[in-house]
């Protein structure tokens, strides 16, 4: 590619120094009174899977389509390898979509839907046919040229749309959530597919989905969104390990968040006990005062012991087996619901102690989604979390 | 019990609904037939027959009466003659007695279920029936009460020596008419099936649409003997149609020698073609932009398609004499061109052979508009957004996306609107007639004209040339079936 040659600095910084193929700067997006898209600003790299997750309304779909060329930014920059995106429409964008619904072209058959990016290229007839071939081989769908669409199941509906997708050879793919309609064993299937097909192919995948399993499995980078907003960005385990706030722990994964205090560093303290941390304080807490903070801890982080001094005691309250663990709640002698995840069993109705590992206990700053939150001041609040995020 | 078993109710109530249901044994059905019943009863021992001797009402009878009066006769003195009823006799017990005997029935239903078990519909069966021969009863004892003979004996007509019915009697009919409604009721109650609402259009079907067809395929190949009694078969009607005579015709100003009804056809055809070009051309931008807007808007454009459905609520025939109106000599457009002084002298749109083949073409494009509007917007309006989309993602532009998905998932539509519009108005004579002032003769016309004729031989051409277009028509239906399922794939399945 002519692009390769001549290397594009990134506008926007980032760490590793890879090439961005593109980098979308404070776009905006309103329906009506609807603000939809609120200064988002990320890039993608090549070569990435990224996906964007996030609640349904969340924005993801539209940052989506403003890529594909269906919806128009009202401000904000889009670039694709260094050039404005915005002002190209969508058939001489060289980026594809896997719609939700597949849309398929019902009055053709597999093969003429496949091929209908090459007719459009006017393609000769024997290239075409082995493109469409390979495109065919690809999705694992060899031998499905005659069938028409009214003759397929989903999966093999949605391969199609992936197969036409990707025969125009594009850089970017756009996914959007494309495997929403499948059963869960098919979608277990096609995840590990599409992430075998965006090695092979090359391709920069950008993927949108809400649920948060699919993400951590595929994605080389995830971008959370909620209400317009991005929310975090980073790595699966990044994403998993360190939620930036309480949304993000909950969204991905369950969580518990309690209410806490610190006042000093590497140690805080919550449901009245002390315990040791990995964190410091935050740099803008006043020195000496007590901070509130949010603490996160995942259930199979908790460790199940006999009631102590040392430890948050309570007493069980339900247990469920989940096939590999038990689920166990239990409330505290503060009235506060616990979730835990244990792979040996408790007794309904028995105390507990709690207690937890200092790298397992995640503090993060006050937010809107914090349980004890009592106001939403969610823009003040979160386009410094967002800022921070591509930082980071 | 059997109640309760079509009424289809939950088995875990059963008990209890069965114990309600049995208290409730009278159900509307048979309480309300009781009553008339006992109505019809009431009125067979109150007065309602009046005696009528020269147009004056002499005397009045029962029922009842006239069933026990001992000698069943009546003397009128001073026209010398004895009114015998006793030929009356079996209906008048009839009438008397069917009534007793539904009033019986009705009574007893709660036996007779029992007793019937799963047939317990029929008792409601046996009631209408009842009911019918009370009314046959009713009519014919009054006609049969006085002989023909007593009329020519007393020397007067029917209208001056009669039993009528007074307007009491009148009552028992209604009674009578209403049970038979009530008697259904119960019945379809009991034994109610979906598919019987069906039963009507069938009915309707097969009078009105398999009959007819059956009758011109008959007449076709049969004409009528001279005696007036049974058919013959004879090729009469095809050898008229086929008559070796040509006419002058005048097709785009070109002056053609045609056999008759053949010309006559091409015409109908041509009429018929620009019709269905015309509508497609007008109605697929339309039924486009529409379709657009409700797509955009989320919301229906049901008004905006309303203005030009609207025309449809005005009877063709007036919208056709006020477009004659408006090209008239005297009319709207003349008038506005020469106050405006285009024009000296009226253009006679009307009577100019071009000019007013190309009204009748305008004319009738105006009226089958709606016919092939209204499935293509369906069709438009129903394709996924997210198929255009996809097109335009592949690289299609606006162009290529029109000629290559929109346009062929559009076809269903514009296949069904071509039916709606080139098969009636192929046979459509009423606006060239109408436009022309009967200067043109359609297919339409010379139907028309063969069945009106006095002439067997005619009247068969007219039924061969029905058959003929019939056949013609199924053609190009079947034509266009084909061509939808070809051009269809897999429908409109998104």
């Amino acid at each position: 590619m002519a692009t390769n040659t001549t290397p594009i600095t990134p506008k926007l910084v980032d760490k590793t120094g890879k090439s961005h193929i593109i980098e979308i700067m404070n776009v905006n997006k309103s329906f009506g009174d609807l603000h939809v898209l609120k200064d988002i600003t990320f890039y993608i790299r090549n070569n990435e899977f990224v996906t964007l997750l996030g609640p349904s309304g969340c924005g993801k779909s539209t940052t989506l389509r403003i890529l594909a060329g269906f919806e128009t930014a009202d401000s904000g920059l889009v670039e694709f390898e260094g050039a404005d995106l915005l002002s190209v429409p969508a058939h001489k964008r060289h980026i594809n979509t896997v719609f939700q619904r597949y849309a398929l072209f019902p009055h053709l058959n597999v093969f003429d839907n496949i091929a209908f990016g090459l007719y459009l290229k006017k393609r000769p007839a024997d290239e075409v046919k082995k493109r469409v071939e390979e495109a065919l081989e690809t999705v694992g769908l060899s031998g499905y040229e005659k069938r028409y669409v009214d003759q397929l199941s989903g999966g093999q509906m949605q391969r199609v749309a992936i197969a036409r997708a990707i025969i125009n050879r594009p850089r970017v793919l756009l996914l959007d959530e494309p495997l929403g309609a499948l059963d869960l064993k098919m979608r277990k299937e096609m995840q590990i597919e599409l992430k075998d097909m965006q090695r092979e192919l090359g391709i920069t995948f950008v993927y949108v989905t809400h649920d948060q399993e699919e993400a951590l499995t595929m994605s080389d980078t995830i971008i959370v969104m909620k209400d317009g907003v991005i929310q975090q960005i980073g790595t699966p385990t990044d994403i998993y390990n360190e939620p930036k706030n309480a949304y993000v722990a909950d969204f991905i994964g369950e969580s518990n968040i309690i209410p806490g205090t610190m006042n000093k560093d590497f140690e805080v303290t919550f449901r009245g006990k002390s315990f040791e941390c990995v964190d410091p304080r935050f740099p803008e807490a006043v020195p000496g005062e007590e901070e509130a903070v949010d603490v996160v801890i995942r259930p199979e982080d908790i460790y199940v012991k006999s009631e102590g001094p040392d430890y948050v005691n309570g007493t069980v309250t339900s247990i469920v087996f989940k096939g590999v663990h038990y689920e166990i709640r239990v409330e505290d002698d503060t009235q506060m619901e616990w979730m835990i995840h244990d792979v040996d069993p408790v007794k309904e109705g028995q105390r507990i102690g709690m207690t937890f590992d200092p790298d397992d206990i995640h503090i993060m700053r006050k937010s809107c989604f914090s349980p004890d939150c009592q106001k939403t001041n969610s823009d003040a609040d979160d386009s410094g979390v967002s800022e921070e995020s591509i930082e980071g | 019990m059997m109640s309760i078993k079509n009424k289809k109710l939950p088995s875990q109530n059963s008990e209890i609904e069965m114990r309600a249901a049995s208290e409730r044994t009278y159900s509307f059905p048979v309480l309300a037939s009781a009553f008339l019943f006992f109505c019809s009863i009431l009125l067979s021992v109150v007065p309602t027959l009046s005696l009528v001797v020269q147009y004056v009402p002499k005397k009045t009878y029962s029922y009842w009466t006239l069933l026990l009066s001992p000698l069943y006769q009546e003397t009128l003195p001073k026209h010398n003659v004895n009114l015998d009823f006793s030929s009356a006799r079996l209906p008048l017990l009839f009438a008397v007695g069917l009534p007793i005997l539904g009033f019986a029935l009705s009574l007893a239903y709660p036996l007779i279920r029992k007793w019937l078990k799963e047939k317990t519909h029929f008792v409601f069966l046996f009631t209408a029936a009842i009911s019918i021969g009370d009314l046959f009863a009713l009519f014919s004892a009054q006609s049969s009460l006085i002989s023909e003979q007593n009329r020519i004996d007393a020397n007067m007509t029917s209208e001056s020596l009669n039993m009528t019915q007074m307007t009491l009697g009148n009552v028992a009919f209604v009674l009578l008419i209403l049970l038979v409604i009530v008697a259904l009721i119960g019945f379809f109650r009991l034994q109610f099936k979906m598919k019987m609402l069906a039963y009507p259009y069938m009915l309707w079907l097969i009078i009105f649409t398999i009959l007819p067809l059956a009758l011109i395929f008959f007449r076709a190949f049969f004409c009528q003997n001279a005696s007036g009694t049974g058919y013959h078969f004879t090729t009469a009607g095809f050898t008229t149609l086929m008559v070796e005579r040509t006419v002058e015709t005048h097709f785009y100003g070109f002056t053609l020698h045609l056999q008759e009804y053949f010309s006559v056809f091409l015409r109908s055809l041509d009429y018929a073609f620009w019709t269905t070009i015309g509508c497609l051309l007008v109605t697929y931008p339309l039924g486009y932009a529409l379709a657009a807007r409700t797509k955009r808007k989320h919301a229906s454009s049901s008004l905006l398609l309303m203005f030009f459905v609207l025309p449809m609520w005005i009877n063709t025939m007036l919208r056709t004499y006020a477009w004659r109106a408006f090209f008239s000599q005297t009319g709207v457009l003349n008038n506005f061109l020469m106050n405006a002084n285009f024009i000296d002298s009226p253009i006679l749109f009307l009577k100019s052979e071009i000019l007013s083949d190309i009204i009748i073409k305008l004319v009738l494009i105006n009226d089958f508009l709606p016919f092939m509007l209204l499935p293509i917007y369906s069709v438009l309006v129903k394709i996924d957004d997210n198929v255009r989309q996809a097109a335009h993602d592949l690289g299609a532009n606006s162009v290529q996306t029109f000629l290559r998905v929109i346009f062929p998932l559009s076809m269903p539509g514009v296949i069904s609107g071509i039916q709606m519009v080139f098969m009636p108005s192929l046979t459509f004579y009423m606006i060239p007639d109408i436009i022309s002032e009967g200067s043109v003769t359609t297919i339409g016309n010379t139907v028309q004209a063969f069945i009106l004729n006095e002439s067997p031989v005619y009247q068969q051409a007219g039924n061969v040339l029905s058959l003929l277009l019939l056949v013609f028509l199924l053609i190009t239906m079947g034509l266009l079936r084909n061509q939808e399922k070809d051009d269809g794939g897999g429908g409109l399945a998104l």
